[in-house]
């Protein structure tokens, strides 16, 4: 079973059953995370994301209860599947585990095909939760993206690109060419008109300079004239 | 193409730069009306939108050309072409207009070659497209990088989720900035490669894209800010 | 447009279509620089500043480089409050328009 990517958080007070979790789940590709006791497995859930923890029942001073207590906190869910795996078979002890909303109980000792079995389950069922930025939170962030200059002229440049920028568009260009031309601050705007589609997924677009000095048009018609 | 010539106004109050000026567009193919006041320039414009506005920004002296510009801009949006004229060559100043709405800025003394050259972007005329620049082709390409804004509505584990009114082409790559966001703090710019794209309503485009070649420290990074920012 | 050098003697090439109003820019600057030299005496740097900015920004275009340059030092002066150095300018102005001489251009 390929678990890559995933990350599994096991508490227990016992070693020897980290130890034989840890063993039945290497060869997943999963990374493993481990705590002996409740408030450190808060401690560690806090600090690795888990997709999954996998939680005894019987701890003291905490017990597993406590920490899942904690972990729903005022939420009416788990931020996280949880799976029991406790050596308490009471109806009692099921019951209230599955009410605080964990996703299954299993009976220690476990066989390990059912438990690799609940562990694909739980995770099938429960992505990894997303942040959804709300209108006053969606950030505006500044992206690079690679392209190439295949012309320049006084007026500005054609650059090619994976991208189609939107008519009258503020942007930035950076290049060794815009160095050279001492242009790095200058503002510049996409063209009014459409950027050209080129061959699948590549388009032409036309970065026009703003307010061009005879300074820069004549840095510019030296640079052309030494490449020419 | 159309045999009449494109209107272009102008809004100065130098009668020298308005006569050279006039002379100067009507050599590359354009028909001008001048103004030398702001009220005549507004009402002008009213009776009948040209293809092209130039507006000197210092206007008796005081920069009062730029609350015109902005004015205009609100008022008739993609409708009016606005070109800001100036002495002034500082990039703030270029930045600034364009900030209010001017489409471009031409300086004073107004060079024809550099005019004909931004006004072929817009008209294509006898003059404009005779006076075309010497264009440095390059074939294989000058490396470089474009650098603009990208609005992020959704971080999931594996990538991010975007709005844009760009068009990024599926399975293109770009680069998310180490400031973005805290995850990527002390990590370099990081790769992302965008797996999908598609228009959207209100002429945007919605996407998605992966964290390209992530370190299992990134991706804890993004599951702990996930998990704190949820 | 290649810069001419400073030498006035040196007749400037006008195109036929705009001569006439480049010989009479020429005359009304002649006048209005004639008439700057009391601004000059009576210390009115905003009077310069104003003619200085405004030649500066046409004199090229008439075909006039030089009147430019000249102009932006004067709107320097002008803006600085320095009389010797808009004294100097202005008169470094008046002489250019006095002695250009300007011919129509012969087209090939």
């Amino acid at each position: 079973m390929n678990l890559q990517g995933k990350e599994i958080l096991i508490i227990d007070d016992n070693p020897d059953l980290l130890f034989i979790m840890r063993s039945i789940l290497a060869n997943t590709g999963a990374t493993i995370s481990e705590a002996l006791s409740a408030s450190e497995g808060f401690q560690r859930y806090q600090e690795r994301a888990p997709h999954l923890i996998i939680c005894d029942l019987g701890m003291k001073p905490h017990s597993g209860f406590d920490f899942l207590r904690l972990l729903r906190g005022q939420a009416n869910k788990l931020p996280v599947p949880v799976l029991v795996l406790s050596g308490d078979n009471s109806k009692t002890s099921v019951v209230q585990a599955f009410s605080l909303g964990i996703s299954d109980y299993l009976i220690k000792p476990v066989e390990t095909p059912m438990l690799l079995r609940k562990i694909r389950k739980s995770l099938k069922n429960n992505e990894f939760s997303s942040v959804q930025l709300s209108p006053d939170k969606q950030k505006n962030i500044a992206i690079e993206v690679p392209a190439t200059i295949v012309a320049a002229s006084e007026a500005g440049f054609r650059v090619n690109s994976t991208i189609r920028i939107a008519p009258n568009t503020k942007v930035k260009l950076k290049s060794e060419l815009i160095t050279t031309l001492q242009l790095g601050d200058h503002p510049v705007r996409t063209g009014p008109g459409a950027a050209l589609s080129l061959e699948k997924g590549f388009y032409q677009n036309e970065i026009r300079l703003v307010g061009v000095s005879e300074e820069i048009a004549s840095r510019i018609r030296k640079c052309i004239r030494f490449w020419k | 193409m159309n045999s009449e010539k494109p209107l272009v106004y102008i809004l100065d109050d130098d009668p020298d730069f308005l006569a050279i000026f006039q002379l100067m567009l009507a050599k590359l193919g354009f028909e001008t009306k001048t103004f030398m006041k702001e009220p005549e320039f507004i009402e002008g414009i009213k009776k009948q939108k040209p293809g092209l506005c130039f507006i000197d920004i210092n206007l008796h002296g005081f920069a009062s050309g730029y609350p015109l510009v902005q004015s205009l801009h609100k008022k008739y949006g993609k409708e009016l072409t606005l070109f800001v004229v100036s002495a002034q060559s500082g990039s703030v100043a270029i930045s600034h207009a364009v900030e209010l709405g001017a489409t471009d800025y031409i300086l004073k003394p107004v060079d024809s070659t550099i005019l004909a050259s931004k006004l072929q972007k817009f008209f294509i005329t006898e003059g404009t497209r005779e006076e075309s620049l010497s264009f440095l082709e390059h074939p294989q390409g000058i490396e470089a990088r474009l650098i603009l804004d990208l609005k992020v509505v959704e971080v999931d584990e594996l990538g991010i989720g975007f709005e844009s009114d760009h068009l990024l082409s599926k399975g293109s790559v770009f680069y998310l900035k180490e400031d973005s966001f805290e995850f990527l703090k002390g990590a370099g710019d990081q790769l992302m490669s965008v797996s999908s794209n598609e228009a959207a309503p209100g002429n945007v485009f919605r996407g998605y894209a992966e964290f390209g070649s992530a370190s299992e420290e990134l991706l804890l990074k993004v599951r702990t800010w996930i998990q704190n920012n949820r | 447009m290649e810069k001419l050098d400073s030498n006035p003697s040196q007749a400037v090439q006008i195109e036929a279509d705009i001569f006439e109003l480049v010989e009479r820019f020429l005359v009304a600057k002649k006048k209005e620089v004639e008439s700057l030299r009391e601004a000059v005496a009576a210390k009115d740097f905003e009077a310069i500043e104003l003619f200085a900015h405004r030649i500066k920004g046409v004199g090229k275009m008439y075909g006039f480089p030089i009147v430019t340059d000249i102009g932006q030092r004067l709107e320097v002066a002008a803006k600085e409050k320095n009389k010797n150095n808009a004294k100097t300018e202005l008169a470094a102005m008046y002489l250019y328009l006095c002695e250009v001489k300007i011919m129509k251009k012969v087209s090939a």
